[in-house]
């Protein structure tokens, strides 16, 4: 388990800010922020934390997401961004995910919370080491802050290479989302050796919700399209032009899918349903640490 | 078939190249064509062929305006 250190320059007046203390000097606040790494796989950082430590307090998703200062979708979806991000998911809905329903934060959501805290109290002791009182020579701890990187694909999956195929230009990368569900992603070969992407490694697989196709039911047609996800509505939400659509589509992971508002009327589709998720290959963008 | 897409072009396959990853599939789609670049593995798990009857389906996100 490796701990980062990042940190943000606030123009703040000392010792104020939502995260409390840290380092101190004379124009603003350097803030350590723990964003915990565990075993190379994505970083899950306090605001992500906070949010889980509500769920396991007030025992529902709504009463959360109001104890944090989110909107309950918002907080719908940092959850559903985290169990997908997880070898097992932290917080499991108790009764189906429906507004205001239930929610449970697991074992591993509970170490993560735990081991998290801890760090974080550890950490907080060096920051007052490190950044110090006289940053008269300018900041010498500038290229440190945050490396995080957020997205703003809605689906970021992390899955296991299986396999490898190079073609001249392309390469097909072969991964496991769960033991069940298999995705291919085709990219460049050159970003497959610059990536050094490999069976057994571990990689964050992206798709733009836009990109994702739904069908309803459980058909399987015939469509050139190498990635498909069975699922059951849990969400959608109409605009005037486009709908958004979230799908369960089992151990915890869930998918989102933007089509128009024409295909979702024809679909029907409603919160319940089974459906289909559909994207392409060269519509997965593959990240890693 | 029902899919959300919300374009489906029906067409005729004039023309396969493949590759070794991906493999380019031209449809005559009534006079104009539609150019589709599907892996090589949809082209043999459809078992398409020139001549075929397909339909090119395009997301509607996917298409670009010219004027």
């Amino acid at each position: 388990m490796t701990a980062l250190f990042t940190g943000n320059r606030t123009a703040s007046p000392p010792n104020s800010g939502p995260y409390g203390n840290g380092g101190m000097m004379a124009e603003g606040k350097v803030e350590a922020l723990l964003a915990l790494k565990r075993e190379g796989r994505p970083s899950v950082g306090r605001d992500r934390i906070e949010l889980l430590e509500a769920v396991a307090a007030h025992g529902s998703i709504s009463k959360a997401a109001k104890a944090v200062g989110l909107s309950y979708k918002a907080a719908w979806d940092a959850l559903n961004a985290v169990n997908n991000l997880l070898p097992r998911p932290a917080v499991m809905g108790q009764t189906g995910g429906r507004q205001g329903g239930g929610a449970q934060v697991t074992e591993d959501g509970h170490a993560l919370i735990a081991s998290f805290r801890l760090l974080e109290k550890r950490l907080d002791k060096v920051a007052r080491l490190l950044t110090g009182d006289d940053l008269s020579d300018g900041d010498p701890f500038a290229l440190l802050w945050s490396l995080g990187m957020k997205t703003t694909a809605r689906n970021a999956f992390r899955c296991t290479v299986t396999e490898v195929r190079l073609g001249g230009v392309n390469a097909e990368v072969l991964m496991h989302l769960t033991p069940d569900c298999q995705l291919t992603a085709i990219v460049t070969g050159e970003s497959v050796s610059e990536l050094d992407i490999k069976p057994g490694r571990d990689v964050t697989a992206l798709i733009k919700s836009s990109f994702v196709m739904l069908i309803a039911g459980d058909q399987n047609p015939r469509l050139s399209a190498r990635n498909r996800i069975a699922g059951i509505v849990s969400h959608r939400e109409d605009g005037p032009v486009s709908s958004e659509f979230s799908l369960d589509i089992g151990g915890g992971k869930s998918i989102v899918a933007v089509i128009t508002r024409d295909a979702a009327e024809d679909l029907d589709l409603r919160v319940g349903d089974k459906a289909m998720a559909f994207f392409k290959s060269s519509h997965v963008i593959l990240a890693v640490d | 078939m029902q899919l959300s897409a919300r374009n489906a072009l029906k067409g005729k396959v004039v023309e396969i190249s493949r590759g070794q990853i991906v493999g380019k599939v031209k449809v005559d789609v009534g006079g104009q064509f539609v150019t589709s670049l599907v892996s090589v593995e949809a082209i043999d798990e459809l078992g398409l062929k020139v001549g075929e009857e397909v339909s090119a389906i395009i997301k509607s996100t996917e298409v670009m305006l010219a004027k």
